[in-house]
């Protein structure tokens, strides 16, 4: 069959083709010679290539007979002179050379072009110097490879009053084009203008008003599509791609998988940096000693031959034929025996209920376990949805996927529609993931952590299952999966959060430019914006748990220590580097811990009420209760004897624990006899890959909540649903508010204020609520803002002073407003304002920032977290203090 | 803020806002650095704010500040500045104030006081200043002098108040009478003695303190009294005596130790020396094992030992060596971060002697310490694993209650260190030290060596954690050599072969990478020669093969490259640093300034340093078999 493109695509490339073909140069950039293999180095244009497949395709197509290999090297935010990896990752050449490559595509330009007229220069100089570099090497055997350079595409105005104007940027992508185009034709190296072909293709699809980017600036796999035959022709002149495209896209893309598992491997600090040459004895005590690297880069080897084995299937269904692919050449693993042969038979679900010891008049019952569920294996991730039904993230393939497993991890869903407490039906959502450390619910579809990227999942048919899919953030490292991005929660005002650890290198691109950090940071993401900034970068070594109280304060929890933070005084900017040790919030009696939560449910009495919930999973493995009380400008936390869970199975791993839509307390069991990424070795035969337990809590006598109903309620009912006290039913009703249209919500939004009833104890509360409604539509209310900023509660204020902070850049004068804030009755507000002045790039903001002091009854004891946040603050602003 | 501080403020904020910002060279007259490399200060007005942001600011950086008055105050009250710096400081605030360098010292002594403990080190500098200054300009002062010595917080500035009251009168009395009756004032007085300047002054005392040392209405005041003796010139024979006296008889025992350490030792006399030294290794035996690294210890044994250089060779030896017997033994250990291992796989210590272990816990987890009998650290490891995280009755956690646990410390936090004080074993052995926080037994232990004398261990058993290691010569291995044929272990010849690093550079058949010269057949290209290759290892510079020799190369911007020169063109040269493809360099010829090849090899010596003489040993066999487990030099028959 012959290539057929669609009606569309056809007009559209007969649009480009018509509207260049008198000025182009139709005589081909690139030769192509049987077996060369093509390596793509660069940006997430580049990235993004090898999941739609289009280009790739369309290349193999037009010279079926060449067997060609393409392997996929960029990596989304690369720079032409950085080089952002964790330890031991391999440098660009030594990756070049792995590949063999004989012809370069370099995507570069898009991620310098942020630095504007300053920086053109140097990018001219890096890009010489690298074109150099590049022709210098011989990476195939066969001499110096061929160089082709592309410069970055513009970005697109979409229809989207969230995103970005690309008007700014694009002067500077133009001027970076430029300058590319100069270095390359010094230098006699092809290169294909991204920039105009973009411009071109974005044209036509503005005026119906569609799009090809779905954030301005990385393409959908349409984009994709609509780019692939310029490119094509742009490089070799007229083609004519031949074959059953579809099919052919459908290997090149399975090759490409198994390529991105391969080069992109999760764990790489245990599969080649630092950990993978921890050594454990092969076959029990005193044996010879077998590393992580020696069995971790067996496996690469057989990642290496899978993919090896999938570009013979790409030739053949290129030359019109096809071949299953055969995986049965694969070198061998090396098998080791376990360091920790005595581990304890599990327990049933049921029985473990019996070694936990709970508060009075607490009962836990069992909801799900592997014995009903097999796929309930390894949970690690838990939330409830708008329709109230909990969804549960598995990872039995811990630390990650063998390049052999078959069982792969998985999304599931849980539901107890008969309503006895138990999981009657469950469906997988998603499956054949690797490492799903975290999910957190947007709109008609869930964000999932895929590392290196992170995917919005939706379910557009209603069956239950995921059926599409697009990458929102790349370039979340997994140097050590089990801290890879997780803990996602949702702030008041829409943000969602990723908890990043040690050893990582992480670098994503963002419409505004890219965001680089080396080790642990918090990250903050609006998805609603494609916003993602540093959000405390710390000396975190494995930072898990993450909630945010009923008004917005944070809670940080680093798992390794079991280090408990309030998080408003070190969440302030900081353009570099990490922020300086700070105490912790809590003396919490033991570590490890996984995971937090807020007890907020009016099922459970009094004394439970908002107590701050830590799992705990070696040496007291169970769940500590923490009271919270306000201390000064920030919480302090008091163990409450009498612990939530203490079990003395040794198996019992509580992981991951939420309140449910009626009230009741569920927590995931991990179910483990050992648990150490670093105790045991990667591929110790004893991770347990079978077991898992979600159990339920719930206090008797006490009746349990009646779920409110959010999933397709109108506007209307859905705000009256944030009159709600529990917290997490109230983000599930924005959840929710999130699919509906803005106007109208906002519209409803300020109807609903004027009808709260001021003599409501909570009117306070139920109005900041609408003001976080506006916050996670996006959409500013100075008037509320202001509002609010003079609350009253000094609670609301504060967290006033928090939206103040996130709307700085569309509010009249913010500084004048902090200058208010930061001068505060109470020390809470005066914090968040010292916190907001750090996001500022102006000496009166620092001037503003000191003015707290004045507050001070004594300026020789200050309040630990506004001395603490304020010297963040003055690190960061100092540049900006002493600039004449 | 009084009114008269208030309004120097609005005058300065004048000037502020005309001054600020200025370069460090503008303060220093434009003379220092050129303006570019000069930092840039920023004062805000508000004086919080101001005092704030000068507290940021380093030594360093506070001395280039500009001179306005928020500097001159952090001059005089930060820790560790010269005194040159706190007496430009006096004059600056006086010129400021227009009032004078004293009533600026006293203001400033007023200003630490209220500020707590912290400012103590400040606080003894100005004191310092104040007894220099003359008497005459005292004498003016006297009712501040007398305001402070009576109402200031701490005792160091009612001290410096009183020496600077004193300086004024220039005799002890009628200061002395007036205060004689009250015990504080005079503990206060007494203090002061030592602090004045005026020798003679100081020595007109004796007859007033040295009673006092003998018999004083409270222990502070004999205390301070004995330590004010040393400081009474011309009296120094007497008062040796009598400290000697107080040592020998037990009383405040301390404080007549520490004053003799301040004695010029021209003094020391060597008639009662024996029987000082003596009473004091009588003390020190009845110091229990855990306070014998306090400093009054230490102090104690100071003192002995230096009194016995003055006896009879064989008397001095034996007071030596029975303080050094009742020493302890200090040992430093440490976690590694994010390692889960301890910084020493051994820990070397005196049979049945008391030991103190420093413990350190840089990492992010909490670990602990815990001895166990030879054998018995995974048996306790397991029990520790299953058990609750229940304090014991010593709050310890994961201790298992068992016979075969020696000794055992509390959980130490991230970032804390804990002293841990116990009596090694009477038995000698190898016995263990492990982390028993549940799982890390399998990684975190080491071996705690119980020597009947450890100095001797030491020397047979080079300590792999101590900074002296073995150079290892070729001579030291001429009675050896001929025992790599038999017995040798191969697990232990392949171990060292990676753990040392061989693998990263050398290949051995097919094991290793190809940066270095390969080793395959490496014996039989010097002949079988064993010395000769142990010498490769021990001095890999000699008799380097050119093609491995390093050059270095200077380029432009001041970098300095240094490795093998892989390939060379006419554009650049292909460098390899190090022993990872990462650390291949192309340097472009055009950027090279100047190259030299070095006499160096890019492999360390001393590789071998660190093990002994078997290991060696094993590992010339393994090199020797290239390998092969089979060969006959591993056999054991």
């Amino acid at each position: 069959m012959h290539y057929r493109i669609s009606g569309l695509l056809l007009s559209l490339a007969f649009w480009s083709v018509c509207s260049t073909l008198s000025a182009a140069d139709v005589s081909p950039k690139l030769t192509l010679k049987k077996g060369d293999h093509i390596a793509l180095i660069g940006n997430s244009t580049a990235d993004r290539m090898q999941h739609d497949g289009w280009l790739e395709t369309l290349v193999v197509a037009s010279f079926p007979e060449q067997d060609l290999v393409f392997r996929n090297l960029a990596v989304t935010a690369d720079e032409v002179a950085t080089w952002h990896r964790s330890e031991n990752f391999g440098s660009r050449d030594e990756w070049l050379k792995k590949v063999q490559a004989d012809v370069v595509f370099a995507f570069y330009g898009f991620n310098e072009s942020f630095k504007g007229d300053a920086g053109l220069a140097k990018f001219k100089t890096d890009l010489d110097a690298f074109i150099k570099d590049i022709r210098a090497g011989d990476y195939s055997g066969k001499g110096s490879p061929r160089l082709v350079l592309f410069s970055p595409i513009a970005n697109e105005k979409i229809n989207d009053p969230n995103q970005p104007d690309p008007a700014a940027n694009n002067a500077n992508l133009r001027k970076y084009t430029t300058a590319m185009a100069e270095i390359s034709g010094a230098n006699g190296v092809p290169m294909v203008d991204l920039f105009a072909i973009s411009q071109r293709l974005y044209a036509p699809m503005a005026r119906p008003g569609q799009s090809l980017t779905f954030n301005t600036f990385m393409l959908t796999e349409a984009g994709n599509k609509a780019f692939a035959p310029e490119i094509l022709r742009d490089l070799f002149g007229p083609t004519r791609p031949l074959g059953n495209v579809e099919k052919l896209r459908s290997a090149v893309n399975d090759k490409n998988a198994e390529w991105h598992a391969r080069h992109r491997t999760v764990d790489g600090y245990n599969v080649y940096g630092g950990r993978s040459k921890l050594t454990f004895p092969k076959a029990g005590k005193d044996s010879e000693k077998i590393s992580n690297f020696d069995v971790m880069q067996q496996e690469m080897s057989q990642r290496d031959v899978k993919t090896a084995n999938r570009d013979l299937r790409v030739w053949a269904v290129a030359k019109g034929g096809d071949r299953k692919v055969d995986d049965s050449n694969l070198p061998a693993v090396e098998k080791l025996q376990s360091n920790k042969p005595d581990i304890k038979p599990f327990l049933s679900g049921e029985e473990a209920i019996q070694h936990m010891t709970v508060p009075k008049g607490c009962k836990v019952t069992l909801f799900a376990s592997e014995e009903q569920f097999p796929e309930l294996a390894s949970p690690v991730q838990m939330a409830f949805d708008t329709k109230g039904r909990l969804w549960v993230a598995v990872w039995p393939s811990y630390p990650e996927l063998r390049p052999t497993d078959t069982v792969k991890d998985k999304l599931l869903i849980f539901e107890d529609r008969k309503g006895t407490g138990k999981a009657d039906t469950m469906t997988v959502f998603l499956d054949g993931l690797n490492c799903p450390t975290g999910f957190q619910f947007y709109k008609d579809g869930v964000l999932v952590m895929q590392a290196p990227d992170l995917w919005f999942v939706r379910d557009t048919d209603g069956d239950g299952k995921a059926d599409w899919k697009e990458r929102v953030l790349m370039g979340m490292d997994s140097a050590d999966s089990h801290h890879t991005a997780n803990a996602m929660v949702l702030d008041p005002g829409g943000a969602t959060y990723l908890s990043d650890g040690v050893f990582h290198r992480t670098q994503v691109e963002t419409a505004i430019g890219p965001v680089r950090n080396s080790d642990g940071c918090i990250y903050r993401f609006e998805p609603v914006t494609g916003k993602f900034e540093r959000y405390v970068p710390y000396g975190f070594a494995n930072p898990h748990g993450r909630v945010f109280d009923h008004w917005g304060n944070d809670i940080i929890t680093d798992a390794t220590g079991n280090e408990n933070f309030f998080a408003p005084a070190f969440s302030g900017y900081l353009e570099s580097g990490k922020h300086k040790g700070m105490q912790q919030f809590w003396k919490r009696p033991s570590r490890p811990c996984p995971a937090t939560a807020i007890l907020s449910s009016r099922h459970f009495p009094e004394e439970f009420q908002n107590n701050f919930l830590n799992v705990n999973v070696i040496g007291f493995q169970g769940i500590f209760r923490v009271k919270v009380s306000e201390s000064g400008s920030g919480l302090t936390g008091e163990t409450i004897p009498d612990d939530l869970v203490k079990s003395d199975d040794p198996n019992f791993r509580p992981i991951a624990l939420g309140v449910a839509p009626d009230g009741s307390l569920y927590f995931c069991d991990w179910a483990k006899p050992l648990i150490g990424h670093m105790q045991h070795h990667i591929r110790d035969p004893n991770r347990d890959k079978q077991h898992g337990r979600i159990y339920r809590m719930t206090y008797e006598g006490r009746p349990l909540l009646p779920p409110v109903k959010i999933d397709g309620q109108s506007v209307d009912a859905l705000l009256e649903v944030l009159k709600t006290p529990e917290d997490d039913v109230r983000t599930r009703a924005k959840i929710e508010l999130g699919k509906h249209d803005s106007a109208k919500v906002i519209a409803a939004t300020q109807e609903w204020m004027a009808s709260l009833d001021r003599k409501d104890p909570a009117y306070e509360h139920h109005k900041l609520e609408a003001l976080w409604v506006h916050q996670w539509q996006n959409v500013v209310d100075e008037s509320l803002l202001k509002q609010m900023l003079r609350s009253p509660d000094h609670r609301a204020r504060a967290a006033a002073t928090r939206v103040l902070c996130y709307w700085r850049d569309r509010v009249k004068d913010p500084l004048s407003l902090l200058k208010v804030q930061v001068v505060d009755s109470h020390p809470r507000v005066r914090l968040e304002a010292v916190r907001a002045c750090s996001f500022f790039t102006t000496r009166e903001a620092g001037d503003i920032a000191l003015m707290a002091l004045d507050k001070e009854t004594d300026p020789n004891k200050p309040d630990y977290y506004i001395k603490y946040c304020l010297d963040e603050t003055l690190k960061q602003l100092d540049k900006y203090m002493t600039k004449n | 803020m009084n009114m008269r501080i208030f309004i120097v403020w609005l005058c300065l904020l004048a000037a502020l806002r005309l001054l600020l910002p200025v370069t460090a060279a503008d303060a220093a007259g434009g003379e220092a650095k050129p303006p570019e490399e000069a930092r840039k200060f920023y004062l805000p007005a508000n004086p919080r704010a101001a005092a704030y942001m000068l507290g940021r600011l380093s030594n360093k950086e506070l001395l280039q500040a500009p001179r306005v008055e928020p500097v001159f105050n952090a001059l005089l009250e930060r820790t560790g500045l010269d005194s040159k710096y706190r007496e430009e400081a006096l004059t600056g605030l006086a010129t400021l104030h227009k009032t004078d360098r004293l009533s600026e010292l006293l203001a400033a002594l007023e200003r630490l006081d209220a500020r707590g403990t912290n400012a103590a080190p400040a606080i003894r500098d100005l004191a310092a200043l104040l007894a220099k200054s003359a008497s005459r300009d005292l004498a003016e002062k006297k009712l501040g002098l007398e305001t402070l010595a009576a109402k200031a917080e701490q005792p160091l500035t009612r001290r410096a108040a009183f020496a600077g009251w004193l300086t004024a009168e220039g005799k002890p009395n009628p200061l002395w009478d007036q205060v004689a009756r009250d015990d504080t004032k005079l503990v206060d007085l007494v203090g002061a003695v030592p602090l004045l300047t005026d020798a003679a002054l100081r020595a007109s005392f004796q007859p007033l303190i040295a009673p006092l040392a003998q018999r004083a209405a409270t222990p502070e005041l004999q205390q301070l009294s004995i330590l004010a003796l040393p400081a009474l010139k011309g009296y120094e024979a007497i008062n040796y005596t009598a400290l000697a006296g107080l040592i020998r008889a037990g009383t405040e025992r301390i404080s007549a130790v520490r004053a003799v350490l301040q004695l010029p030792r021209s003094f020391w006399q060597k008639e009662s020396a024996g029987p000082v030294a003596q009473s004091l290794v009588d003390y020190a035996a009845k110091v229990p094992a855990d306070q014998r690294t306090d400093a009054d210890f230490l102090d104690a044994v100071q003192l002995g030992n230096d009194l016995s250089l003055l006896l009879p060779a064989d008397d001095g030896r034996r007071i030596r060596k029975a303080l050094a017997e009742l020493g302890v033994r200090v040992l430093v250990l440490k976690t590694l971060h994010e390692q889960m291992l301890y910084d020493k796989t051994r820990l070397v210590v005196a049979a049945g002697k008391p030991v103190e272990i420093i413990f350190e816990n840089p990492d992010s987890m909490p670990h602990n310490f815990v001895i166990t009998v030879p054998g018995a650290r995974e048996e306790i490891g397991r029990l520790a694993d299953v058990m609750m995280p229940d304090a014991d009755e010593q709050g310890r956690m994961f201790i298992p209650k068992s016979t075969q646990v020696l000794f055992a410390s509390k959980l130490v936090d991230p970032g804390s260190t804990l002293r841990l004080n116990f009596t090694a074993p009477t038995e000698p052995g190898e016995y263990s030290y492990v982390c028993t926080f549940p799982g890390h037994w399998l990684r975190m232990f080491g071996s705690l060596i119980v020597a009947a004398d450890v100095e001797d261990y030491l020397a047979k058993n080079p300590e792999p954690d101590a900074p002296k290691l073995t150079e290892w010569k070729v001579a030291d291995f001429a009675d050896d050599l001929n025992r790599m044929d038999r017995h040798r272990s191969y697990s232990s010849g392949k171990n060292l072969f990676s753990s040392l690093g061989c693998i990263q550079c050398h290949q051995l058949g097919v094991e290793g990478a190809a940066f270095g010269p390969s080793l395959s057949g490496v014996f039989a290209r010097w002949k079988g020669d064993r010395g000769a290759v142990l010498e490769q290892i021990l001095e890999p510079a000699k008799g380097l093969d050119e093609k491995f020799r390093t050059q270095s190369f200077e380029l432009g911007d001041e970098n300095t490259v240094v490795g093998i020169v892989l390939a060379e063109d006419a554009e650049q040269v292909t460098l390899q640093t190090g022993p990872s493809v990462a650390l291949i360099q192309k340097i472009k010829k055009a950027s090279i300034q100047s190259r030299a090849t070095q006499q160096g090899s890019l492999m360390p010596g001393g590789l071998l340093n660190l093990i002994n003489k078997d290991q060696v040993l094993d590992l010339l066999a393994y090199l020797f078999a290239e390998g092969n487990a089979d060969h006959a030099f591993f056999r054991h028959e």
